[in-house]
């Protein structure tokens, strides 16, 4: 038997009902995803995940249950609290949300001038280097219509790193990308975590993605109201007790 | 609170951002030339990407980082092999030289022109086209359009035209009573509005309502890469989406500048029988004062003002950029040329009438 885990609970979901409105997608939705840990979402098209992803950030309250970022409710914290906790996770939407008035240097400055007392230069020089480990310095003048769609995910990271959170959230980052472009965001995506001792919540159902990065996957199905089945990738794809699992680490049809 | 220049350059255990902007502004000199020769690390545990860009700020200006920590050096080289060799030239724009930037907008300037009137000559071909071959009109597109820009606008146009009259005829009233020639506010109300400023309001009205309305439509459009769709279809965005546009806006506009034209009326007869004119009167004064070659003049020209102004406004969301503020440019500059081209267009309508004795 595995030793059991001690490190941190950053995210803790707890009978999470979870849909827009009072037409709950999934009723009963319970997982815990702790420090250092790479963690996929998964489940069929529309059925929540991208609501759950909603929820975890605060953007949308959930109908029922409690959401803990780092032991704090998130639907409940109100003002300072709250900007606190916002202050913990960067988030990278699916199609980068990079401001396109902006050029790529100044959307990553934004959130240090607009959160940070840093001096000026310092600011420059933190942004710079997020932009650097993403690979995108000799785009920093660009403006994000002149970018490629994964230099469009890489720089929206880098602006999520900005403030160096300690939870980065991740909507479809390989989605519309080549397998190679996909590989080297994961590889970011791993160096990043492994380096930083950071937790990335990724949703995706991209099947090469999760096995090169992954240390669990969440399956979320309708059926069961929530998590079906959760473990590591291999674990899923060969003894998940689960038929739907297994076909779908396997890419077989039921 | 300054402190002794010895310790000053021991960095803390913890350099993270707090700490770092707290430790910089005690040493407001710090990211400044002279720049210190060296600094001690050996404290340094923990650094997020706040410390690291002061580490890497200094190192950059000829400091010596001292007894830098294993880990964090290695933090410190990642960051600097991923920027290594791309020199600040990358990122700063090249600037070019006064006769360049001359000759580039003299390009710019004449290629839009060109594009414009190739823009121009397209939409009259496939309008023409479309006149031997009603397959290639779009009719359900038309009729949206006219409904959308035409029939929808009538209350609005009928307001501003009645309004225009009222208002007309009141502020003259009053001067021509001083003279005991109040009796003329209706051939003055009547040349006005008919000659004038029943279709220059029009104008304005659809160039604000259905112009801005083309280019959002059609900006939108190109932003959703909707024309680019078309275009690798085959089809032309020209024939498809702006020849029905331009064509309901075209026959929109006379429609509705003569229905503002008779609210104008209709405001200027409401004055004058406030002052104890009889409607007799009043359309006596009309017909005596406005011929039937300014109704057909106006008339004339109102066909050619609503197909310069919704064809400049497609034009504006045709060539919109991409990014979110796009479609709000091509909108600006839709009601902008719009109502610009309506004052040049009756400056030139004015010589061309005045040089046929009109």
């Amino acid at each position: 038997m595995e030793p059991p885990d001690t490190r941190d609970i950053m995210i803790s979901c707890r009978h999470v009902a979870s849909g827009y409105g009072s037409k709950p997608l999934m009723s009963d939705i319970n997982l815990e995803i702790r420090r250092g840990e790479i963690v996929f979402i998964l489940g069929g098209s529309g059925c929540g995940k991208s609501t759950l992803l909603r929820h975890m950030i605060g953007q949308v309250p959930q109908i029922g249950g409690t959401i803990l970022i780092k032991g704090v409710d998130i639907a409940a914290a109100r003002g300072a609290e709250r900007d606190a906790l916002r202050r913990v996770f960067g988030v990278m939407y699916q199609s980068g949300a990079l401001f396109g008035n902006l050029s790529v240097l100044d959307n990553v400055l934004l959130p240090l001038e607009e959160f940070t007392d840093l001096p000026a230069p310092l600011r420059l020089e933190t942004a710079r280097l997020w932009l650097a480990r993403v690979g995108l310095l000799p785009q920093a003048s660009m403006m994000p219509a002149d970018l490629s769609g994964g230099m469009k995910k890489r720089a929206a990271i880098a602006r999520a790193m900005a403030l160096d959170p300690e939870i980065l959230f991740l909507d479809e980052p390989g989605a519309g990308l080549d397998p190679v472009t996909s590989a080297r965001l994961d590889s970011l995506i791993l160096s990043l975590s492994r380096d930083l001792g950071m937790t990335v919540v990724i949703i995706s159902h991209e099947l090469a993605s999760i096995e090169a990065i992954a240390d669990r996957a969440v399956y979320l199905d309708r059926s069961v109201n929530g998590v079906l089945d959760a473990g590591t990738p291999a674990w899923l794809r060969d003894e998940s007790p689960h038929a739907a699992v297994r076909a779908f680490f396997n890419r077989r049809p039921d | 609170m300054p402190v002794p220049e010895a310790q000053s350059l021991r960095l803390p255990e913890t350099l993270d951002r707090p700490a770092v902007t707290d430790w910089v502004a005690r040493r407001p000199a710090l990211l400044r030339a002279p720049f210190p020769k060296s600094l001690d690390c050996s404290a340094l545990k923990r650094v997020d990407s706040a410390g690291l860009a002061l580490l890497i700020f200094l190192r950059g200006r000829g400091v010596a980082l001292d007894g830098l920590p294993d880990g964090v050096a290695a933090s410190l080289r990642v960051c600097e092999e991923a920027a290594a060799g791309v020199g600040d030239a990358a990122s700063a724009p090249r600037r070019e030289g006064f006769v360049t930037a001359l000759g580039r907008a003299l390009c710019e300037t004449f290629a839009a022109w060109g594009d414009a009137l190739a823009y121009l000559g397209e939409l009259l071909w496939w309008w023409g086209a479309s006149l031997f071959r009603p397959r290639l009109f779009r009719w359900g597109d038309f009729c949206v359009a006219f409904y959308r820009g035409g029939v929808q606008a009538l209350p609005v146009v009928g307001l501003i035209g009645f309004l225009l009259g009222l208002i007309l005829a009141f502020q003259s009233a009053m001067p021509l009573r001083m003279f005991g020639a109040e009796g003329f506010v209706g051939g003055l109300v009547g040349i006005a509005l008919v000659r004038e400023l029943g279709l220059i309001i029009t104008a304005i009205l659809v160039t604000g309502r259905t112009g801005s309305a083309f280019a959002a439509e059609l900006g939108t459009m190109k932003v959703n890469e909707e024309i680019d769709a078309l275009e690798t279809m085959g089809l032309r965005p020209v024939r498809f989406l702006v020849v029905p546009r331009v064509a309901a806006g075209t026959f929109a506009l006379p429609v509705l500048a003569l229905f503002a034209t008779l609210c104008g009326l209709l405001g200027g007869w409401f004055v004058m029988a406030i002052l104890g004119f009889t409607l007799s009167y009043f359309v006596d004064q009309l017909t005596a004062f406005v011929g039937i070659g300014d109704l057909i003049g106006s008339f004339a020209k109102s066909f050619v003002f609503g197909f310069a102004v919704s064809a400049v406004g497609c034009r504006c969301g045709l060539t919109a950029g991409r990014d979110a503020g796009a479609v709000g440019t091509a909108t600006t500059s839709a009601v902008v040329l719009g109502i610009v081209l309506t004052a040049v267009l009756e400056g030139l309508f004015a010589v061309v009438f005045f040089a046929m004795g009109w």
